[in-house]
């Protein structure tokens, strides 16, 4: 007896469920109930290759079999049934939610690595999931409508198709999914917090509320997937960088070591050096008030290198054919301000042109 | 008129895959490919397959039965049908609508030999 669902038993309960598809959801769930495991017992019993057309022998065609079955169940005939009704808006409503699963997918793990523009980019591919939702919270598509899309029902095999055991492993992580993705969703807003602006902190306390408040609803109203399904996307985004950073940080990746300048509460990765007649001092070494060495991680383009305080450190470029050179040198020129010919202790020389960044000019 | 010559038994099972159904659920639950078999060792080769499982949704729809699912650890989770009070009442009922309707057609027909 095969646990797996042959392709031709597959093939033929699709075509069975085509010729049924008229019926209500739940009684056409009923049915497929029934006669998988049937033609499942068919297929066992056929000598040599399971084909539709072996099984067709045995059963007729699976028109054939759906018109008998519902000629005898007393279902109304397929003619007489009222006209399906067009698959265009149920359609537009699936690929919305998955276009939208994947889209916050992509945002969870590269928006946070890479602190993108992820508000507009994830505004403009909401679009079409805030229609969707309008659509099917007002009733116009019902979620049994997309559930019964060929697509539907075909990626509905696929999951039906796996082993059992993966299927059960992937419940009995539900629980833990539930906790842990609260916990990924903090930690992403420290993480931004830390470093990009508020406003990309936008998306993941979306997420957090959504999964927080609708997520108990989406198991008894269905319409509520086209909700949750694009925060948990998120999450699960979101805890696959933040895996990978650490799984970067554990082998000694490039990312940067945890040290550095901070000069009120700004982090810096270099510290350039003017003298009086605007000239740059190429080679400094910083201190604090009890003479302990200021370093800077120094960046290499074989990874980071040892901490020194010796300013300003190399630079790392990138040229047109994207290979990796040490700079030294300054990026920018100051104009010193001549007003005060010698300034006194107390007050530092401000650049006009342009403002240093952390960041050297590309 | 019309002759449909000779009577198939397709046709005259149509009337009574209901009682037959219920007949076979009787003693002990079963699963669609089961009363199939059932049926078909009972003598009514004839039986379609589909017919069987189209009978046993209006049986059931109609409130006659209950299903339930049994996991099995090899092969697919079968789907048991079993007769409730109203089934079996209905099984007693059309018991004996058919006994004499069969009567009626045994007198029926030793008459015209």
């Amino acid at each position: 007896m095969n646990t797996r669902t042959d392709p031709a038993v597959a093939e033929y309960l699709a075509r069975t469920r085509a010729a049924l598809a008229d019926l209500p959801a739940a009684e056409l769930e009923e049915i497929v109930e029934d006669i998988g495991p049937h033609l499942s017992e068919i297929a066992a019993e056929v000598d040599g290759d399971v084909t539709v057309d072996a099984l067709s022998e045995r059963l007729g065609t699976p028109e054939q079999y759906a018109a008998e079955l519902r000629a005898a169940a007393g279902y109304p005939s397929a003619e007489s049934a009222p006209p399906r009704r067009s698959t265009a808006l149920p359609r537009f409503v699936l690929w919305a939610l998955v276009l939208s699963v994947l889209v916050a997918f992509g945002l969870g793990l590269a928006g946070i690595v890479r602190a993108i523009d992820a508000i507009s980019i994830g505004l403009l591919f909401s679009l079409p999931l805030f229609a969707a939702w309008i659509l099917i919270f007002n009733g116009r598509v019902a979620p049994s409508a997309v559930a019964d899309l060929p697509e539907a029902l075909a990626g509905r095999r696929v999951v039906e198709s796996l082993p059992d055991n993966v299927i059960g492993y992937l419940r009995s992580l539900r629980p833990a999914w539930w906790l842990i993705r609260i916990v990924v969703l903090a930690l992403a807003l420290l993480a931004i917090f830390g470093h990009a602006g508020a406003a990309n902190l936008l998306w993941p306390i979306i997420a957090l509320v959504v999964l927080i408040w609708f997520g108990p609803k989406a198991r008894t109203d269905r319409r509520w997937t086209w909700v949750v399904a694009p925060a948990n996307a998120f999450a699960v985004g979101i805890a696959l960088a933040l895996l990978g950073l650490g799984w970067a940080n554990a082998v000694g990746s490039p990312y940067r070591p945890q040290s550095g300048v901070i000069i009120e509460g700004r982090q810096f990765d270099n510290v350039y050096v003017f003298g009086p007649d605007g000239k740059p001092l190429t080679e400094v070494y910083l201190y604090d008030e009890n003479g302990i060495p200021i370093t800077v991680p120094v960046p290499g383009c074989n990874g980071w290198r040892e901490p020194t305080n010796k300013m300003p450190v190399p630079r790392v470029e990138f040229d047109m054919q994207g290979m990796c050179r040490e700079v030294t040198g300054v990026p920018f020129t100051v104009a010193i301000p001549t007003a005060s010919t010698a300034p006194t202790t107390t007050t530092v020389p401000t650049p006009t042109t342009p403002p240093p960044t952390t960041t050297p000019g590309k | 008129m019309r002759h449909s010559w000779p009577v198939e038994i397709s046709q005259l099972l149509k009337g009574v895959l209901d009682l037959a159904v219920l007949a076979v659920l009787r003693d002990a639950d079963g699963y669609g490919y089961d009363v199939l078999r059932r049926l078909r060792q009972a003598g009514l080769e004839e039986v379609g397959d589909a017919s069987v499982y189209g009978t046993l949704r209006r049986l059931y729809n109609a409130g006659a039965l209950t299903s339930y699912v049994v996991p099995s650890e090899e092969g697919p989770h079968r789907k048991y049908y079993g007769l409730n009070d109203n089934g079996r009442e209905r099984l007693a009922e059309s018991a004996k609508t058919w006994r004499s309707f069969a009567d009626t057609m045994d007198s029926l027909l030793g008459a015209a030999a």
